[in-house]
């Protein structure tokens, strides 16, 4: 019982640190849309209850960077706009899929052009779904009445930041619950990796199985791509992979909770019954035709481990639940989570502030109040009045280029990424080595990782990955893999050591390859040339041209 | 291991392009169709596990882009043959000849290995 209460607590504490950065996203966008925008200008930019309005919705949800409960506040918003279902549902459905960081991220992957065929099913589903609903059900445009603007200047600001801390501790903020608890009964329901060997090609049931996994998890679209490159490499069945990323990453409880709650149960069975329907019959259509035929299968894969619950029971913990669980929070939280994390604390307190301040005095009577021209505009002709619709364009925009300069901050540069990996690549094999297991079965994801942002990292500054350089990842993940199976299996020490030869020498070649020869070196000479050069020289001179 | 590796698997790119230049002579005088059909499908399985091999070793850039190739015309040229008919004289001339051209790259491709080479 403890190692199910204490593993429920470690996924809850996991999904909410992972969530934060795209739930502070997703409540600067409510602000903007809502202090900004306004009704009648969103409702433009989304479009509604159109075929048009559900390709508008998808791309923008595309460019957007989000995470299937950060886009709740935003799906709330969008219906008090007076937006359509099948167009929210488009936009609610897509952002969470794509962002610029995991897109590049999924086009390292063994087969890029899969995910690009994902990315296009993933336009059909929405395309498909949304024009039957709004077709079944045309009338789903809501009238609310808007609240009074802000005037321009810091108050318009101000009331973004209130909007942002009002959804924080309001009805969003229990949606999200509703959609953490989802991770919660996964890791209740399901014991220490018993999805392991689920998956398969040829398991007929792979994509039901998924479907019934992914729609109470939680997955950030990186843990998604990540988990979509793990069933790539192993061989696993394309269609669940499908299903994977529409349900795993598109859609929680928290986001059903919501259509429940506004909808209707009714509206929201045959909304459901629709998705389910074509999202299945699209993974069972692209099984056989997308699957790799240059993999050997694996029997098993540890992609869906994080859903299951992270403690044996018969187990537990050398130093407690508790420190364990701080000492797994501490190792895997990124930078940007954390700050995520603090911001959206922050928002939280504010939020509550503003809830015992509501008894006394409402701050939105004192932002919303109207101010005289001159005192907004002073005399300066530089100082004029942007009007709301630009200026939260503007914003969507900054949020777009940030998350785009923001991939060159998480995939550095091949040398630096370098130089990441082989302290990864070290702790991780000197605890093979050693005998340290945890320790190497911690940091082998870790380099695996690293593996991946090594070839983005060199996509984005040189415009290519060679297929060369993809093959040496490749070579150098196949061993990382067999290494992490041989610790697992509890294999001997001579396999293990013989592993952990192979993928140090894995180590040294793609290190070399992505170091020295980034550029082509000359154009390809003639097979004669090629022939001298095999008699006259054993080893080619590389100049170093990076 | 859990990862399934076929048995013909050659454990390093030397050993795959000496089986290959084996099984290209052998496929020759093959007698029964079983054993020929087997054996076909597994040249072309070694034949494309030639860029993985070879990137499993130390060659350099040039070197690996020209065994893709070889990999490459050799599947193109094996691929649409079919598997009940025997090797035909040209069809095993073309394979030596391309394999001729990876002889050069199995010395540089264990640079860094201690051991013992192809047998």
């Amino acid at each position: 019982m403890d190692a199910v209460f204490w593993g429920v607590c470690l996924r809850l504490i996991q999904a909410t640190l992972q969530a934060a950065p795209f739930i502070f996203t997703g409540l600067c966008i409510t602000g903007m849309l809502h202090r900004l925008m306004g009704h009648a200008h969103t409702k433009r930019l989304f479009g509604s209850n159109s075929v048009l309005s559900l390709l508008q919705s998808w791309l923008i949800g595309m460019l957007l960077p989000g995470c299937s409960l950060g886009v709740i506040p935003i799906v709330k918003q969008l219906r008090l706009s007076g937006i359509a279902v099948g167009t929210i549902f488009a936009f609610a459905l897509s952002s969470p899929l794509f962002d610029p960081l995991s897109l590049l991220y999924g086009l390292t992957l063994s087969k890029p052009m899969t995910i690009l065929i994902f990315a296009a099913c993933s336009l059909a589903v929405v395309t498909l779904s949304g024009t039957l609903f709004d077709w079944l059900y045309p009338l789903t445009e809501i009238e609310v009445t808007e609240p009074a603007p802000t005037p321009p200047g810091v108050k318009r600001l101000l009331a973004i930041l209130v909007v942002m801390a009002r959804e924080a501790v309001g009805t969003s903020a229990i949606l999200i619950g509703c959609g953490l608890l989802g991770v919660a009964l996964l890791s209740i329901a399901l014991p220490p990796g018993i999805l392991q060997r689920t998956m398969g090609h040829e398991n007929p049931y792979s994509p039901l199985l998924m479907t019934a996994i992914a729609i109470p998890a939680y997955a950030t679209p990186m843990t998604a791509m990540s988990q979509l490159g793990s069933m790539f490499q192993h061989g696993n069945s394309i269609g669940a992979a499908f299903i994977l990323l529409i349900f795993g990453a598109g859609m929680n409880l928290g986001l059903l909770m919501w259509m429940l709650a506004y909808y209707g149960w009714k509206k929201t069975s045959i909304w459901f019954v629709i998705m389910l329907s074509i999202v299945i019959g699209f993974s069972y259509g692209i099984e056989r035709p997308l699957y790799p035929r240059d993999i050997e299968p694996a029997d098993h894969t540890h992609a869906f481990d994080n859903y299951c619950q992270p403690f044996h029971a018969s187990s537990p913990p050398g130093g407690g639940y508790p420190a364990e669980i701080w000492r797994r929070v501490m190792l895997e939280t990124q930078p940007h989570e954390w700050i995520g994390a603090a911001v959206l604390a922050t928002l939280v307190l504010l939020g509550l502030a503003l809830h015992w301040l509501d008894r006394r005095w409402v701050i939105e009577m004192w932002l919303n109040r109207p101010t005289q021209i001159g005192q907004i505009s002073g005399n300066s002709r530089w100082d004029i009045t942007v009007p709301g619709p630009v200026l939260a364009m503007v914003g969507f925009v900054g949020i777009l280029i940030a998350s785009l300069v923001g991939c060159f901050a998480y995939y550095p540069s091949p040398s630096e990424t370098l130089e990441e990996l082989n302290l990864a690549k070290t702790e991780a094999l000197g605890g093979a080595m050693s005998r340290q297991y945890e320790h190497a079965l911690h940091w082998i994801p870790i380099c695996e990782n690293w593996t991946r942002r090594l070839q983005v990292g060199t996509y984005l500054r040189y415009g290519e990955v060679s297929p060369y350089h993809r093959m040496k990842a490749r070579v150098f993940l196949d061993h990382l893999e067999a290494l992490e199976h041989a610790v697992e299996n509890g294999d001997s020490q001579e396999i293990i050591r013989k592993e952990i030869t192979a993928a140090s020498r894995g180590f040294s070649q793609l290190s070399r390859a992505y170091r020295d020869e980034l550029v082509p070196i000359a154009p390809q000479p003639s097979l004669s040339a090629q022939a001298h050069a095999d008699n006259t020289s054993q080893r080619p001179q590389i100049p170093h041209n990076r | 291991m859990e990862h399934h590796t076929p048995a013909h698997k050659p454990a390093s790119f030397a050993l795959a392009v000496e089986q290959l230049h084996e099984r290209v002579k052998g496929l020759e005088q093959t007698a029964t169709p079983e054993e020929y059909e087997q054996r076909w499908d597994e040249l072309l399985d070694i034949v494309r596990w030639l860029p993985e091999l070879a990137g499993d070793s130390d060659l350099l850039r040039t070197d690996w882009e020209r065994v893709q190739r070889v990999s490459q015309d050799l599947e193109r040229r094996l691929q649409p043959l079919s598997k009940d008919s025997p090797l035909t004289s040209d069809v095993a001339e073309f394979c030596q000849a391309q394999l001729e051209q990876l002889q050069p790259l199995v010395g540089r491709s264990m640079a860094s290995i201690p051991g013992p080479g192809p047998r």
